[in-house]
């Protein structure tokens, strides 16, 4: 089984966020991988094996030249990475991003399965995978909790607003993976060491047959940024009766109690 | 912009949800031309649509569609049916939940224009769309103007109070099964409901919600469960919590889960990053307990307790026992 996995390249969650003066995400400090990605990677690992054949390709995209997040993936156990760069990338939004990768995967050949996680831990918007489905044409099978393959099909479990459902579709298809819906595996040294020799190969824009004007990147722009209104922080308390008796205090000011 | 189409959807009771009831009347605001649409599948054969659509209409929806998307997935269809049908120009309004995202997702494709989410106002200026949107945990809001004829909006859950403003609320019924390639298609087999009982988690006074430092699910429910019970309230969950399979997803409160504005917010053993943050800084009160003296989420609590949350909450359970007598 053919599986391209999309893995995004994110300024440190561990480092507070800021923005560059034109309104995009600062993106000159720490980059790593997205650990939204990590399940997928290893579901797509996974699969493969099970198939007993294929490759599972990694596609990602970032404005500069970064490959944290493919070489990553590579020591997991992926074969190979696609890594989309291009200053002309800067800011770009989901519909975007969706066309970038669009055009990578197909630089991979036909692929079965493209896996992607269900939203990335800096933007949020959770709308990618599901525009790239619909841009290939392909089952768009969204939020899954579990995966199977039952021969010509996908079968998985997802979760839904108000509960679960099971779908199927037949492939290829497009499938978005909830975190927690398997245990990722951490790169060992040999993987580490494997990964540094296998296919890393860059794309620029030019290369991929798109035009930036055909991303429509303006479409939308931030153009202020305001402080919200904060909250105080109020007591710390380390005595826990203390603590019990302001909380029921508070419960009976409030009308909770 | 005098159209808006908002993407509806129902509840795990069969009624409207309240995001296409907040979306629904924030549209009405704007203009007056607006219409809801709602994709449906066969399993969702026994909900009453008229009720639906009359308390749409209360609220501003001139027309309430169900597009019937069969034994199929409803994203793709209902996405794939209102961009075959759309007027220009037409402001798309969704709610930033799996659905909303999935069809504005399947429309932004078809449509080639992009999509705004995580968005907590809109207003119209001058015939163009300006939005709101908090950033970095709710710290900063952005604010975003869009240039395009058809604009898809996703509203986070709670960011407009609905308003009555009657209008037709005509109840309208088509199939969607057809308008896609059959390259596309997906096949429902089954569908769960979550159970409903017990007070919603969006429309509770008060909220417990219990992260990691419980332990396990058992404490959870015995913790988490027993103080919410007592206090007539709901029970909410960190991610880390329905990721490890403790609660079910409908229980997240935060970024990607539910967003509450009870009168008290409990966080136990909940360290609360930014991403839990978004969902519950609108609370009046919050009450924090973590052993972590610099768990993030102390920084915007009224009371913050530094301990173990399997110690303190059976003494909170006991304490408030003994005053209800």
């Amino acid at each position: 089984m053919d599986i391209a996995v999309l893995v995004k390249q994110i300024p440190d969650p561990a480092v507070a966020g800021d923005l560059t003066s034109d309104y995009t995400f600062k993106r000159d400090g720490k980059i790593v991988m997205d650990d939204a990605d990590l399940y997928g990677v290893e579901l797509a690992l996974q699969l493969r094996d099970d198939a007993g054949s294929g490759e599972v390709t990694v596609i990602s995209m970032s404005p500069g030249q970064e490959t944290v997040g493919a070489k990553n993936a590579l020591a997991m156990g992926a074969d190979k990475a696609i890594v989309v760069s291009d200053e002309g990338l800067k800011g770009a939004h989901s519909l975007a991003t969706a066309k970038v990768l669009d055009a990578a995967i197909a630089k991979a050949g036909n692929v079965d399965l493209i896996i992607a996680g269900t939203e990335s831990s800096d933007g949020y918007a959770g709308v990618m995978p599901a525009q790239l489905g619909t841009l290939r044409n392909v089952s768009v099978l969204s939020y899954a909790t579990s995966v199977k393959v039952n021969g010509d099909e996908v079968v998985i479990t997802r979760q839904t607003d108000s509960g679960s459902q099971t779908v199927s579709a037949k492939f290829p298809a497009l499938i978005s993976v909830t975190a927690g819906s398997t245990e990722p595996r951490y790169p060992n040294f040999k993987g580490i060491m494997a990964a540094k020799t296998k296919q890393l190969d860059f794309f620029d824009l030019a290369e991929l047959g798109l035009n930036v004007g055909d991303l429509k990147i303006e479409e939308q722009s931030v153009f202020e940024v305001d402080q919200a209104e904060s909250r105080s922080a109020g007591e710390k308390i380390e005595d826990e009766d203390l603590g019990v008796a302001k909380i029921v205090e508070l419960l009976e000011q409030t009308g909770a109690l | 912009m005098d159209h808006i189409v908002v993407i509806g959807e129902v509840d795990a009771t069969g009624a409207a949800s309240s995001t296409t009831i907040e979306n629904t009347s924030l549209a009405a605001s704007l203009v007056n031309n607006v219409d809801v649409v709602i994709g449906i599948n066969s399993f969702d054969a026994s909900l009453n649509k008229a009720d639906i659509a009359s308390e749409l209409g209360k609220y501003g929806a001139g027309s309430v569609e169900f597009i019937d998307a069969g034994s199929q997935l409803v994203g793709t269809i209902t996405g794939s049916k209102i961009a075959s049908g759309i007027e220009m120009p037409t402001l798309i309004i969704g709610s930033q939940s799996y659905i909303g995202r999935d069809v504005a997702a399947t429309l932004s494709a078809k449509l080639n224009v992009s999509v705004l989410a995580n968005t907590s106002s809109i207003t119209i200026d001058d015939n163009s769309v300006v939005t709101s949107h908090m950033v970095f945990g709710g710290t900063k809001i952005a604010k975003a103007k869009l240039s395009s004829s058809n604009p898809i909006v996703l509203m986070k859950p709670k960011s407009f109070v609905p308003v009555e403003k009657p209008a037709a609320g005509e109840l309208k019924e088509s199939n969607g099964e057809s308008v896609i390639d059959a390259s596309q298609i997906t096949t429902v087999t089954s569908q769960e409901k979550a159970d409903t009982s017990g007070v919603a988690l969006e429309d509770a006074k008060v909220v417990v919600s219990g992260g990691r430092g419980l332990g396990d699910a058992d404490n959870y429910e015995k913790l988490v469960g027993g103080l919410a019970e007592l206090l007539d309230g709901a029970t909410g969950a960190s991610r880390a919590i329905v990721d490890a399979g403790w609660v079910p997803y409908s229980k997240q409160v935060g970024q990607t889960g539910k967003t509450v504005k009870p009168d008290v917010y409990f966080a136990c053993g909940i360290s609360g990053a930014t991403q839990h943050q978004v969902g519950m800084k609108g609370s009046k009160k919050i009450i924090s307990i973590n052993t972590d003296a610099d768990a993030p989420v102390f920084a915007i609590s009224d009371i913050a307790i530094v301990g173990d949350v399997n110690s303190v909450l059976p003494k909170l359970i006991d304490a408030i026992k003994s005053k209800k007598g």
